[in-house]
């Protein structure tokens, strides 16, 4: 009847339930809408609580059959919610407070009147405990019903339990991301690349046209879409309620085409029709990789059309459906665009790549434009994060050592941009004017950020490979403690009086100019101050793709290979002839050359720098994005970057919960996915290497 | 150094012994150099013996504490070649557990009648929360990883230090909680001249306060002003230590885990439960770190708890546990008092910020392992231990 895990595993749930719920979590959360008026955010976490565990006992019980899992799991939400009523009870009769200050969301605050008692507070004079007998139900039905999602198909499981997710992530940020696009544009983008798909699929089986052509097709597709929205614009269709224009906020897209923009919306369009004839043969992950995109933006446009509705119900199930479809089915299509890729000439597949490559990085460098600020600041962090983590990657993934100051590195590149781009004793002859408006006036920094970031990328390389100087020979924990000493002492540095006058103390330095594109010798009107985080975009995704290419050929060389030796052992490597000390210092070197960029573009972005930026926390996030995404692959650390600083960026409210969240991630992760999420993919052999192989093989067989 | 020590010298080929002896160079210079403003600070008169001796009692006192805490890395390092990192926490529960205890005592009024039972009753709870975060931790995060890749544990610790952290942070609030003031009088038959105060028009005499007080002292001429909770907490961390030296030589437990030390598999074969010598290993260390938890906060001008005060302790016992020589016992205790005095006296007599008192301990840390990598008392480490 009762599997012997149930009970135990409900109890040893209990332990992290009740931790959390003597943090106050479900007060923190009480006053947060995930779906506006109808879920809260302490509901969903109880869910999620109750969820998992019933998930947890199901596995354990599935193979009694559908109604013993059911009321096994049941009986684990009934568990818990015992536990939690006692809980609530025993905090209703004693003042816990003092001890655990945030329990309540205020002074006056305690779990009674939480989502613990459904938002019916207990009354012990009249006997009213309706409240924790709506929670109990709950949780038993929930936990019920969970666990009958074991009997779907995994695949179909999977499917909808990321959709739903997805769903309630994109719910939480709306405020940020309603903008982005409207609906008539996501649908007007689908059309056209979902007619140059299906006509290129038609073309495949019933025509011999060359693959060109199928793209051509696909391109005169896109022509026709856009020459029928700019006759129904000329009709009156983009005006407010009209076909275009839908029940969101003015079409991004679709406006153009009635202004001097038009010639832009007309290729956007071929261009799209194009790629929806190419992506039916490319490459799996370029087709699944812009099929997805497109669900995103369409679910974007759905939560923008439904933003102001009174049934939030529609846009909620509007964006799961889309979500859930995309995932079901473009893995499936991609695996036979992949077949049918294979199958083309190396020629096409060589220009299909360049044209996916291509059109991405269009759409990456187009995107501020539709993003908003506080998006793109969200990209601009990621991308910060991301450099960094690369970088770091070089250490810890690759080499196998691993650095917790990192932030030194970081801060020495963001106080080099500091110190010479700001007004100093050098450019104001010797002496600083009295007040701080004449300083700005009179004086300016000794170089501009452009002459300014080689110089910090190249001394924190060179501070970076200094100090691995006398830490060369420690190993794993040792190097661990003296880099974390390393990153404490720079932090303690630029704190200090003793150096106030260089690197301005706890005040930091203000007023770093933002770098400044001056085309004037062109074009009077093409110069421009990067100061707006969506053009300070820009700056970032350089850095990132110059990141990404310097550490991607540095891996792949001779050197990436001495390093991933060194890392799996030392004493070996050493023996087959690499030097350690010359790859171990470059390591060092390159890791934190990287950290000094990304310090540079910080303090330009922000337009100051401050000591508190510079905290063993970096170092902290650093490493949990590696190691969460991938140690070692650089997908993995742009993964990991999304994931922990994207996110965390988004979902504003859950600041509270995120560095225990990064910590108890860390121990999850290392735990049970020791490799991340995204493992570098394991070293191809070389031909040669292959021949070298296959010939020893033989050689061992002959023998 | 001995011949196995040479086993961890670096060996680049090249460039490797070439930097072998310039780094000496270096690290030498910058010796002499510290030596150097340090005598000239003396002979310029800015550093007076009053100040050392004061500065000295004071960081013996620190340092012990940073032994205690000191001796849970070693102890933990010594049988499964991993920093505890969250060892840290481990004490901050200690600190918590002990200010909740003696803040129920102070407002019930038992602190002011039974002092000395509830400072005990204080140690007790302090150490058995510390000892139950450092057996969950083991548990729950380090148990599952015992034969995993040695990044993987450590990165592990540091994750469960940061969830720690970030839970007392959310569970009991993010403001400093101030200790309780103690007083502890004893002995008025003796000390008749101190703490008087007038009551009724009687002048009364308490004794000395042991906890809270700081009395003015004349020792071979040079006036000082010391607190006597300096020496409790010095004497008393060493008892404790003695107390541990003992164990882990003459009971049978304690030669398990020196046998567990030395060689895991071989002492299973000998029929020594592996997996409860290890629980005993983090028993001992939390109930150290507990109980130097309770010392630290009852030091006046210490007593604020917060979340967050045990990670910079733990980072700078774990330095004192290098510095002595990891995996070594008296080596834990020596270099936490030498960490302790060299923190204390250091600012002053090199004539820098007391802001960089951090910079010190690293900077030692450094320079250690620049000179002796195995630490002062090192054993001689094998390649699988470095």
């Amino acid at each position: 009847m009762i599997h012997r895990t149930t009970i135990p595993y409900s109890l040893y749930a209990c332990i992290p339930i009740v931790i959390l719920t003597l943090t106050g979590i479900f007060a923190t959360f009480g006053g947060r809408d995930v779906i506006r008026g109808e879920l809260n955010l302490s509901t969903l976490t109880l869910a999620a609580m109750v969820g998992i565990t019933a998930y947890l006992v199901g596995v354990q019980a599935r193979e009694r059959g559908l109604a013993l899992t059911v009321l096994n799991a049941a009986l684990s939400g009934l568990i818990i919610a015992l536990v939690l009523s006692a809980l609530v009870l025993f905090e209703a009769q004693n003042d816990l407070r003092f001890v655990f200050q945030n329990i309540g969301r205020s002074a006056g605050g305690n779990l009674s009147g939480s989502v613990l008692t459904a938002g019916r507070p207990i009354n012990a004079e009249t006997g009213d405990y309706r409240g924790l007998l709506e929670m109990a139900a709950f949780c038993v039905t929930w936990a019920g019903f969970i666990s009958t999602t074991l009997f779907l198909p995994r695949r179909l499981r999977e499917v909808i339990f990321v959709a739903a997710m997805l769903t309630l992530t994109i719910s939480l940020s709306q405020g940020q991301v309603n903008n982005i696009i409207t609906l008539p544009d996501a649908l007007a983008l689908t059309l056209v690349l979902v007619l140059g798909y299906v006509a290129a699929v038609w073309a495949e089986a019933n025509t011999g046209l060359s693959a060109t052509a199928k793209a051509g097709i696909g391109a005169g597709l896109g022509l026709a879409v856009a020459v029928g929205i700019w006759l129904i614009a000329g009709a009156g269709g983009l005006e407010r309620g009209g076909v275009l224009y839908g029940q969101g906020t003015q079409p991004v897209i679709l406006s153009m085409v009635e202004d001097s923009r038009i010639v832009g919306f007309f290729i956007a369009m071929i261009l799209a029709g194009a790629l929806g004839a190419v992506l039916s043969r490319s490459s799996g992950q370029a087709h699944d990789a812009f099929w997805y995109l497109l669900a995103g933006l369409l679910a974007l446009g759905i939560i923008n059309s439904q933003r102001r509705a009174d049934n939030v119900w529609i846009a909620v199930i509007g964006v799961f459906s889309v979500l859930a479809l995309a995932l079901y089915f473009v893995p499936l299509l991609g695996k036979r665009a992949q077949t049918a890729f294979e199958r083309t000439p190396p020629k096409f597949q060589r220009n299909a790549q360049w044209f996916a490559t291509g059109t991405a990085m269009a759409i990456l460098f187009l995107a501020p434009q539709f993003m908003g600020l506080y998006v793109s600041n969200v990209f601009n962090q990621i991308a910060l994060y991301a450099v960094m983590g690369i970088g770091l990657n070089v250490m810890i993934g690759y080499t196998g050592l691993l650095d917790l100051g990192y932030v030194a590195s970081f801060a020495i590149g963001a106080y080099t941009l500091g110190v010479l781009t700001t007004p100093s004793l050098v450019t104001c002859g010797g002496s600083l004017p009295e007040t701080a408006a004449d300083v700005a006036t009179q004086c300016t920094g000794i170089m501009t950020f452009w002459e300014a970031w080689p110089i910090c990328v190249l001394f924190s390389g060179l501070t970076g490979t200094l100090l691995g100087i006398p830490v060369l020979r420690l190993r794993g924990d040792y190097l661990a403690i003296v880099t974390l000493g390393f990153g404490e002492i720079t932090n303690r540095v630029i704190l200090s009086n003793d150096f106030r006058d260089l690197l301005g103390g706890a005040q930091g330095i203000a007023g770093i100019p933002s770098p400044v594109i001056d085309l004037g010798m062109f074009n009077s009107a093409w110069t421009t101050t990067l100061s707006r985080s969506n053009d300070m975009y820009y700056l970032f995704l350089f850095s990132v793709i110059i990141t990404m290419f310097v550490v991607y050929q540095l891996a792949n060389s001779r050197t990436g290979r001495a390093w991933r030796a060194i890392k799996a052992d030392e004493d070996v490597a050493q023996a087959m002839g690499i030097n350690l000390m010359n790859n171990k210092l470059l390591a060092f070197g390159v890791s934190s050359a990287f950290a000094g960029l990304g310090g540079a573009v910080f303090g330009a972005s922000v337009q100051g720098i401050f000591p508190r930026s510079f905290t063993l926390l970096v170092s902290i996030n650093v490493l949990s994005l590696i190691i969460i995404g991938g140690m070692g692959s650089i997908p993995g650390v742009i993964l990991g970057a999304f994931i922990l600083i994207g996110l965390p960026e988004l979902l504003r409210e859950l600041d509270a919960y995120r560095l225990l969240t990064f910590g108890a991630l860390l121990v999850v992760v290392m735990i049970v996915k020791p490799e991340g999420l995204l493992p570098p993919k394991p070293p191809e052999l070389s031909e040669a290497g292959e021949a070298a192989r296959r010939s020893s093989n033989m050689t061992k067989e002959a023998a | 150094m001995s011949k196995g020590s040479r086993a961890v010298r670096f060996r680049g080929g090249g460039l490797g012994l070439f930097i072998q002896s310039p780094l000496h160079i270096v690290g030498t210079a910058f010796l002499l150099f510290l030596v150097y403003v340090a005598v000239s600070n003396i002979a310029a008169g800015d550093y007076t013996l009053r100040q050392f001796l004061q500065n000295l009692i004071f960081g013996l006192a620190q340092g012990s504490i940073y032994s205690l805490i000191a001796l849970g890395y070693t102890l933990v390092y010594g049988i499964l070649f991993m920093i505890n990192f969250a060892h840290g926490e481990v004490f901050t529960a200690g600190a918590y557990s002990g200010f909740f205890t003696m803040y129920t005592f102070a407002q019930s009024g038992f602190l002011q009648e039974n002092t000395l039972i509830a400072i005990l009753l204080t140690f007790l709870s302090g150490t058995i929360a510390s000892v139950m975060v450092a057996v969950a931790l083991e548990r729950v995060a380090y148990r599952p990883l015992r034969n995993a890749p040695r990044l993987v544990p450590l990165i592990t610790a540091i994750g469960a230090s940061i969830t720690l952290q970030q839970l007392y942070l959310r569970l009991f609030g993010a403001s400093a909680r101030r200790f309780p003031d103690i007083n502890l009088y004893i002995l008025p038959d003796v000390f008749t001249d101190l703490e008087c105060r007038v009551v009724d028009g009687v002048e009364q005499c308490l004794g000395m306060d042991i906890i809270g007080g700081i009395y003015p002292v004349e020792i071979f001429g040079i006036a000082l002003r010391l607190r006597p909770i300096s020496f409790i907490v010095f004497f008393g961390a060493l008892f404790i230590m003695w107390a541990l030296w003992m164990f882990i030589q003459k009971t049978k437990t304690g030669r398990a885990m020196r046998a567990v030390a030395e060689d895991k598999s071989t002492s299973a074969l000998m029929g020594i439960n592996v997996d409860r010598v290890i629980v005993t290993t983090f028993i001992l260390g939390g109930a150290l770190a507990g109980a130097g938890a309770v010392l630290f906060v009852i030091i006046p001008g210490n007593g604020q708890v917060n979340p967050l005060m045990g990670f910079f302790p733990g980072i700078k016992a774990f330095t004192a546990a290098v510095i002595g020589g990891i995996g070594n016992v008296p080596g834990a205790m020596f270099g936490g008092l030498f960490l302790g005095v060299a923190e204390s006296v250091g600012p002053s007599l090199l004539g820098i910020s007391n802001q960089l008192r951090d910079v010190i301990s690293f900077g030692l840390l450094v320079l250690v392992l620049i000179f002796r990598p195995t630490g002062f008392f090192g054993e001689v480490l094998s390649e699988k231990k470095v």
